[in-house]
This record gives structure tokens, sequence and C-alpha cells, in this order.
């Protein structure tokens, strides 16, 4: 491409800012595979999402985290579908916090419950369609053509006379014309890019080397800072000694923070050998002595007792007293760290009149609003840049904002830019978790076998309770993401009670990937292949039996078990399982065949899987979502 | 001073000696596309070659890597058989770990150009991913080994 030059993020930033752009905040992502932008000016800048320079190069806005869901890709087609643009000459930015980029499901800018396509279908095929028409009006009125007459592909205004011009041409003009009070959308049949599997916009710059994540940052001065987190949560330092860790080449300062020692240095190692010489005196805490054993131990008492109750149907307790046949059976998980490949991590830099703020983070305007609420400044004086998150699963969405104020604090007292980078320890070790979950759940069985009662009892932790979504999400007692998935049951069982104890304990918890579902999915499904087998039934068969009203369910259970060849001889020591799960609007069964060592281990040696997710817009980043679901969850239960 | 050669360019660099090799090369040299995982080499994130053996630069002090001939993920060319199968199977979602994935897929390749599942298993298995991209990992770098030195099949 002519006109192509290499530029590093900072000099395009200033060029962007020059070119009258205003002052891009987000990141550039280059959609070739070189770190190269064009210098041209973009002054056809219709909505918020979408700029068109002088060279046809469009720069798409995106709204949404990318952490690996595709959603920048995805967010990109959506856009391109209607702009008519040339897929090859696409950049991609982060967006800065602005109202005008927020989730519609959320009422802020975040990324998270599986929203990000679905809510923008509409709009951003709105935002390309609207600057396609925009574009050619351009193109008409230059030509003294009618618009009808004109069409526009692959970045170009085409009139049926054959004449054509480049979208980068057009782009002052554009500019100037009014915007569309309404545009007409494509019609599903005449798509080009949705629905289709198309390549990643993100992995040519990933796969080089050169994609931009929060511990990437760089800034002129930084000093790299690791803070010592309590031993136990909600620690306080008592007082600590520094004289040591001062004393390591590179260590510059060693200050107290809410939230432990800091110590700031000109890079990691030295903070990491200059944190580990701190002696620090911790105060005792209430929660000092707890541990898992004895908090699945109390759960397992509360498991016992009615709890507040999600959901009653019939009269659960009589038919089970009642029934021919009962079973229960008791489920335990433990409390599981998200451990993203990269280490939470927040880059500040604080002046007198404003703070910018660089972060892989989920939850762009509650980070930033946060920020500015301990920094005692206006929302709009902090300018937050999301970078490419090296995973996410919710950590990322902290509703404590824990990883970005703690940097802001650690700012406050440095006064020079600083990175606060947590260490794969300090992530593993300091919180935030998915809660530990105790499960008690009975099943009554008629003399047919026949499912007749249904009695679940789940007790753990709320992770909305003391949060901002608390009011939202929770009703009645109930913390709607603590039962979801075991409320809902799909199954045609008459009586049914699911009841709910949310114990408060001092261990930090959040929302980890599926949230609810991740934990209630796997009690739900495993207690019922419990019940298929006391009732002498296939697991699959029984399942199908119970969903004859679920319609979507009983597709991709049906789709499961005939593609991985249900009921057919597997070799000696491999079996089969079956389980179906709605979560979030999307409807998934998974057949895994799977074998058992001698010494208890076991291994997985196929999972098939058949997803409803409704619309889609890249089947290729569903199937790797599918791939990824089945080994994250695999990590939890292996 | 510590000498350095990477990706076939001479560097002085002044650091303490004991600094991992990671850290030089994130820090010092600006070559970010190393990834920081674990710090124990147990993750397989900061994987780069080192006299064309993959190699854990968070295990290794700077000064032992004086004198001998590193290759970051940017220094691995755009066109090499493993980064172009990365992109025909599409295998990154978050890219956290991809680097040190395709560092250690272009060291076993060319140790064995032409490997099974299980020598890709070995030779894989202290790289993690989270967002659990194995079974693409397997599959690039077939596709890799079936086209050496003429670039994956697109």
């Amino acid at each position: 491409m002519s006109g192509i030059v290499k530029v590093s993020r900072r000099e395009f930033l200033a060029t962007s800012a020059l070119a009258g752009g205003g002052l891009i905040l987000g990141l550039y992502l280059p959609a070739a595979d070189t770190l190269a932008a064009t210098l041209s000016a973009e002054p056809f800048k219709p909505n918020a999402f979408i700029r068109v320079g002088h060279d046809g190069w469009v720069t798409f806005i995106i709204n949404h985290s990318e952490m690996g869901q595709g959603t920048s890709t995805a967010l990109a087609m959506l856009i391109a579908e209607e702009l008519e643009c040339d897929w090859k000459r696409i950049r991609l930015e982060f967006a800065p916090v602005d109202p005008v980029y927020n989730n519609p499901a959320f009422g802020a800018q975040g990324t998270g419950g599986s929203t990000g396509t679905w809510t923008e279908f509409d709009r951003l095929r709105t935002m390309g369609a609207s600057a396609r028409e925009m574009l050619i009006s351009a193109a008409a009125k230059g030509w003294k053509a009618d618009t009808a007459d004109c069409r526009a592909e692959n970045g170009r205004v085409i009139h049926k006379r054959g004449r054509s011009i480049d979208y980068g041409k057009l782009a002052e003009r554009a500019a100037k014309m009014p915007v569309p009070k309404e545009v007409k959308l494509k019609e599903p049949g005449s798509w080009k890019l949705l629905e289709k599997p198309m390549h990643r916009l993100d992995s040519p710059a990933k796969i080089n080397g050169i994609a931009e994540f929060g511990l990437d940052v760089q800034l002129p001065g930084l000093l790299t800072v690791l803070i010592a987190h309590p031993p136990v949560f909600g620690g306080k330092v008592k007082s600590f000694k520094a004289d040591k860790a001062s004393a390591v080449p590179g260590v510059k300062k060693i200050v107290q923070v809410p939230s432990g020692i800091a110590v700031a240095a000109t890079g990691f190692w030295a903070a990491h050998k200059g944190r580990a010489l701190l002696e620090i005196t911790w105060e005792e805490v209430e929660w000092g002595k707890l541990d898992t054993t004895e908090i699945a131990g109390n759960f397992a008492k509360m498991a016992m007792t009615p709890g507040t109750v999600a959901r009653r149907e019939g009269d659960p307790e009589h038919s089970l007293g009642g029934a021919v046949r009962k079973l229960s059976a008791e489920y335990v998980v433990p409390y599981l760290a998200h451990a993203c490949m990269e280490p939470l991590n927040c880059t500040v830099d604080l002046r007198k009149d404003g703070c910018d703020i660089w972060v892989g983070t989920q939850s762009q305007t509650q980070d930033r609003n946060a920020a500015a609420r301990v920094l005692g400044l206006k929302p709009e004086q902090v300018d937050l840049h999301t970078t490419f998150l090296g995973g996410g699963f919710g950590r990322r969405a902290n509703p404590h904002n824990d990883f970005v104020v703690t940097a802001v604090e650690v700012a406050r007292e440095l006064k020079r830019p600083v990175k606060v980078v947590w260490t794969r320890e300090d992530d593993m070790k300091a919180g935030y978790y998915r809660p530990l979950w105790y499960d008690r759940i009975s099943a009554g069985l008629d003399e047919n076998g026949n499912l007749m009662a249904w009695q679940h009892t789940i007790v753990g932790q709320s992770i909305m309770a003391g949060t901002s979504w608390e009011p939202v999400m929770i009703k009645n007692g109930i913390d709607a993401t603590s039962v979801e998935g075991a409320k809902d049951i799909p199954y045609a069982i008459p009586n049914i009670l699911v009841d709910l104890h949310s114990p408060r304990l001092g261990v930090p918890v959040q929302w980890w990937r599926s949230v609810g579902h991740s934990h209630n999915a796997f009690v739900v499904e495993s207690f019922l292949d419990e019940v298929a087998h006391a009732a002498g039934k296939d697991p699959f068969e029984f399942r199908a039996a119970l969903l004859s009203e679920k319609p979507r369910h009983l597709g991709v259970l049906k789709m499961a078990a005939e593609k991985a060849g249900w009921g057919k001889p597997l070799p000696a020591g491999i079996a089969r399982g079956i389980a179906v799960h709605e979560s979030y609007g999307s409807f998934v069964a998974n057949v895994v065949e799977a074998s058992v060592d001698s010494r208890g281990k076991v291994r997985v040696h196929r999972v098939v899987s058949a997803v409803d997710c409704g619309m889609h817009v890249n089947p290729d980043t569903i199937a790797a979502q599918m791939e990824s679901a089945v080994a994250f969850a695999l990590s939890a239960t292996l | 001073m510590i000498s350095l050669d990477v990706n076939g360019k001479k560097h002085l660099v002044d650091v303490e000696p004991d600094t991992p090799l990671l850290w030089v090369i994130r820090e010092k040299l600006g070559l970010t596309g190393t990834k920081y995982g674990c710090g124990e080499g147990i993750c397989g994130s900061c994987t780069v070659l080192i006299g064309g053996k993959a190699e854990r630069s968070c295990q290794i002090a700077v000064k032992d890597a004086q004198g001998k001939k590193i290759t970051t993920i940017e220094g691995v060319p755009k066109n090499h058989p493993v980064k172009k199968a990365w992109l025909a199977e599409e295998v990154s979602q978050c890219g956290w770990c991809q680097p040190g994935q395709i560092i250690s897929a272009v060291a076993l390749l060319k140790e064995k150009p032409k490997p099974t599942d299980a020598d890709i298993d070995t030779a894989m298995e202290g790289n993690i991913c989270r967002c659990g991209t194995y079974q693409r990992i397997r599959y690039a770098i077939h596709t890799a080994a079936a086209t050496p030195g003429k670039g994956g099949v697109r």
C-alpha cells in the first residue's frame, strides 16, 4: 500500500490528533500484518463508531473489550456489512469512555454477560448503513446523478453506467451530507460477511507480538510497582520496615496504600526483589483463622436447613416424602481463580489537572468513575484507555474496581507515572474468586421411574451483595446469579423446590466465566445422570423425555447425541456422558467420551458440542468459543 | 554493561546481572511480544529461542544469556510457516500466550519436521493457554509441518 509508514503508537496518537481526527484515546490496532498506519486525515466522521480517511481506510471504534472472545471482529463485521467498505482497509480502535459507547444492556460501558454481539447487532449495522448512504449521496452529487443509480461496494461508490469512486476521495464531501433519518438494512440473504467464517482482525498483531496489552504499556519515567498484599483477605498493615527493600538497586520508593505496601522501582525485577525484603507486621483480622475445610463444613450444615425459596412448584416436600424411590447427593465445588494468562495490571499517569489510565478492563465506566472518586477529580478529567485484555473471564470487571483503585492510590502517593503489576502469585492469592458452592439435591421417582420431585438447596456467597448491582440482582433475598441454571431447570418435573443460603464471609468473590451457570449446570446435570441411572433409563432418553416442551434444548441434545454416535459401541474402558444447558440465550449440549485409569485419573478423549445460539455473526469464533469453554470447564472439573 | 544478541542485533544493556532475561527483553529492549505469565518457568508465555532451542526467559539470568543468539516472537519472520499456519487455523484468542506457543512450535519443527500428535503434546505441554486453544495449536503445527519453508496453506 502506498502512503503507509511505520509509526509508533505515540507518533500515531500525535499524528491523529494533528490530522483533525480528535485525540484518539483508543488503541491503534492494525488490521494488516504490519504495524502500519496511513497518515491521512479522516474527514468523514458520520458517527461515534466510524471514521473514513482520505486514503479510503476506515477506522471502527470498538466499544466492547477484546479479551479473546472475538468481539472486535464481530462488531467490525456488523459495521462493514452495511458500510460496504473494503475489509482489507479497516483499522480498529478501542473506544474512549463516553455514554455513546455504553453497553445497551448495562447502561454503562463494559463487556460481560454474553451481551456484546446481540446488543450491538442493530445499532452498528445502522451506523454502517447511515455512513454508506452519506457516501453514496456525496458521489451522486458530484456526478449530478440520482442516488438510486448508485450503489456501494468494497469501499467504492459505483454508478450503474460504470464509473466509480473510492470512499477516500468522497470522505471530505460525505462529511457535508445530511445524516439520513432512516436507513434500510440489508436482507439476510444479501449478507456478504455476516454468518461467514471470517478471519479475526486482531490475529496478525497478536502472533507478531505487537498487540498492546495493559502490561505492555510504556511511558517515560514509568515506575513498576508491586504491592505486598495482606496474607489474609481484608488484612491491614500494622507496621513495616523497608530498610532492606529500599537498598535494592532500582527501588525508588516504598509507600503504604490501603491495599498493602507498594514497592516502586525502575523495573519489575527490582520491585520484585524489594518486595521480598519488606518486613511487615499485619493486623489480626476477623477471618484470619477461617479455612476452606471449615467453610465447606459450615455450608454442609446450612444445606440441611431450609433456605430462601427461589422456586416452588407443586408440593415438593410431600411428593419427595411419598416417592417410591428417593435419592440425594451433595456437591461441593471450590473457590476458583480466573487465572487470566496476563496477570492483572494498571498504568496511571496522574497530573494536577487530570489523569490517564491504561488498563485491560471489562468495566470502563465504573473503573473510570471509581478512579475519579478516589482522586477527587471529575469523571471527565480521567481518560481511560482500554488495551487488549490477556484474558478476562469476568475478573477484569471487578465490582469494586480493585486493580484500578489500587493503581490510582499508588499514583497519588508517588506523583509520577506508575504501572502496578500483580504477580502470578498475587493474581491467585489476593482474590477475587468464583465462590465455593455447596449443593444438596434430592429427587423422588414414582413406580415407573418417572421423576416426580426435585429439591435443590444451594449454599454459597452472593457475588452481588455489597456491589452496585445489588439492588438490581438481589430480589427477595435471592441473588439471581446464585440460582441461575438451577431455578430455571428446563425439565418437566411436577414438584420442584429450589432454595438458597447466601452466607457472608470475608473471601472476596466475583463472577467467573458463565457466572452461576458454571456451577449450577455441573450440579444439575451430574445429578440428573444419577437419577436416570436410578430409574434404569438411558441418560439421553431420560433427558429427551423431560424436554418435550423445550425444543431448543431438545434440538441441541439430539444433535450432540447424533453427531457423537450415542449408543454405538466404544473401546473398552471408555464411557460416554451427556449434558444440556442454557445460559444467556444460548443452548448447548455436550457428549463427552472419558475413561478412568487404575489410579482414578480421568482422561477425556473426545467432546462433541452442539450449540444453538440463535442468530450468529462469525461462526468460526463461535466454534472457537465452544472449544474454549470445554477447556475452561475441564480446568474446573478435573 | 551486558551484551545481548537479540533478533540478529547487538544490544548493550545496563542492568543488574541477575535480572531475568524476560524483563530485559521487555523493559530495556522494548520487545513486549515476549510475555510474563508466572515468573516460575511453568506457563511458557515468556518462551524465546536461545541457540534455536525453546527456553523460558523468566528462568535465565541476563548474564547467562550473553554471547547467545536469542530470537523473540518479533524476530520470527511474518511469513514463517508457523505464523502462517497460526493465521490459517485462527489459533489466537486473547493472544497473551501465543508468542510463547509459536516459539515452542518453531523449535519443535526444527527438531522434528513431521511431528506426531504425541510429539506435539510433549513439546507443547509446558505452554499453558487459558483460552483453551490447544486443539487449534495442534492443527496449526500439523499445517505448518506439511509445508516446511513454503508457508502454510490458507
